[in-house]
């Protein structure tokens, strides 16, 4: 509606552009996620020197990958002995649980085409939900500014990779991580993560399938229940017809 | 070829690129149907609940009670840091009692 509003009043900018000013307010902005990021950092990396990665394999996971959620995953399936098979899980893991970032970069388009293609492009190399959100925010309320998402990404990335670091050298220090739960951070994040999508779900039965057939196939594969579930649920989603 | 650790990260690092980037590069190309609509936005969520319904029964009493008091408390409040704060306590209260 606002896309023919003309630029004559000269005072907000209608077209996607990047200025500093948006870039240190998404780099403020990040703040508020850096808690539970560090914590999620932390957890990693503990979590890759109790694996049995070496410093500069859980460095480069968190440096390379970038995502915390499908990196534990990929620890969780973890061998010293990898086989295709393993490998292929993994990559099947990986790309199920990061399957959202499908979703948000193409959020993305209507809102930041025209940019510089290449700059867009390497801004979402470092996608992650927190800078979605601040991305999200600002767009929601009519700006057209990018320069927020890429000044979020920088804290949140160089936090993530410092926080992995840590976490490798002081997950050393604690011998059980199952007697404090700390094993059970993924589930109790994505748990939390999960309530003000489900709030938003139109219906809930493509959910319980999700959960359902990932608990049943859980019992037979170790890396694959993911995949199963996200897609049943996406599936049942598609096929279920809009009530009429 | 044998599959070593920097192998799996950087199969892993290129199929999140190509998540990362594909989005946007598709949506360029994709007709939205009502159908793709809805399995997409049912996605995310299916991702988070196929993960931690698995995850939390594995691990017993503490898993379940520690996901469902820290889905609750965001339910109810709608912060995270509360409801990551009460279910780690959950976790940990109920390890120590030796669930």
């Amino acid at each position: 509606m606002e896309m023919h509003e003309t630029v004559e009043t000269g005072a907000a900018r209608t077209e996607p552009h990047v200025s500093r000013a948006g870039m240190w307010r998404g780099a403020v902005e990040s703040l508020p996620f850096q808690p539970g990021a560090l914590i999620f950092g932390l957890a990693v990396g503990a979590a890759a020197g109790q694996t049995g990665l070496t410093f500069a394999e859980a460095i480069g996971q968190s440096a390379i990958v970038y995502a915390g959620a499908s990196q534990m995953l990929t620890l969780q399936i973890w061998t010293p002995d990898w086989t295709l098979g393993a490998l292929l899980a993994a990559i099947g893991v990986t790309a199920a649980i990061n399957a959202r970032f499908l979703l948000m970069s193409a959020t993305f388009r209507p809102w930041i085409e025209g940019l510089d293609r290449r700059l867009v492009y390497f801004s979402l190399l470092f996608l992650t939900d927190a800078s979605f959100a601040i991305g999200a925010r600002h767009h929601a309320a009519g700006g057209r500014d990018h320069g927020p998402v890429i000044g979020a990404n920088i804290p949140l990335y160089l936090g993530w990779v410092a926080t992995t670091a840590i976490g490798f050298w002081a997950g050393a220090l604690v011998a059980h991580p199952e007697r404090y739960g700390l094993d059970l951070v993924l589930p109790i994040v994505f748990a939390t993560l999960t309530v003000p999508m489900a709030r938003r779900a139109k219906r809930f039965a493509p959910l319980i399938i999700a959960g359902l057939l990932a608990i049943i196939v859980s019992q037979f594969t170790a890396g694959w229940f993911i995949v199963a579930g996200a897609l049943a649920g996406a599936l049942s989603a598609a096929l279920i017809d809009e009530a009429a | 070829m044998s599959i070593g650790p920097w192998t799996v990260i950087f199969a892993t690092a290129a199929v999140t690129i190509l998540m990362r980037l594909g989005g946007y590069w598709l949506m360029a190309r994709v007709p939205m149907t009502a159908r793709v609509r809805r399995g997409l936005e049912a996605l995310p969520a299916s991702i988070f609940i196929a993960t931690v319904a698995p995850i939390a029964l594995k691990a017993g009493v503490a898993g379940v009670a520690a996901v469902c008091v820290a889905a609750g408390v965001m339910f109810l409040l709608r912060r995270e840091l509360p409801a990551l704060a009460a279910g780690f306590a959950t976790a940990a209260g109920l390890r120590a009692m030796g669930m």
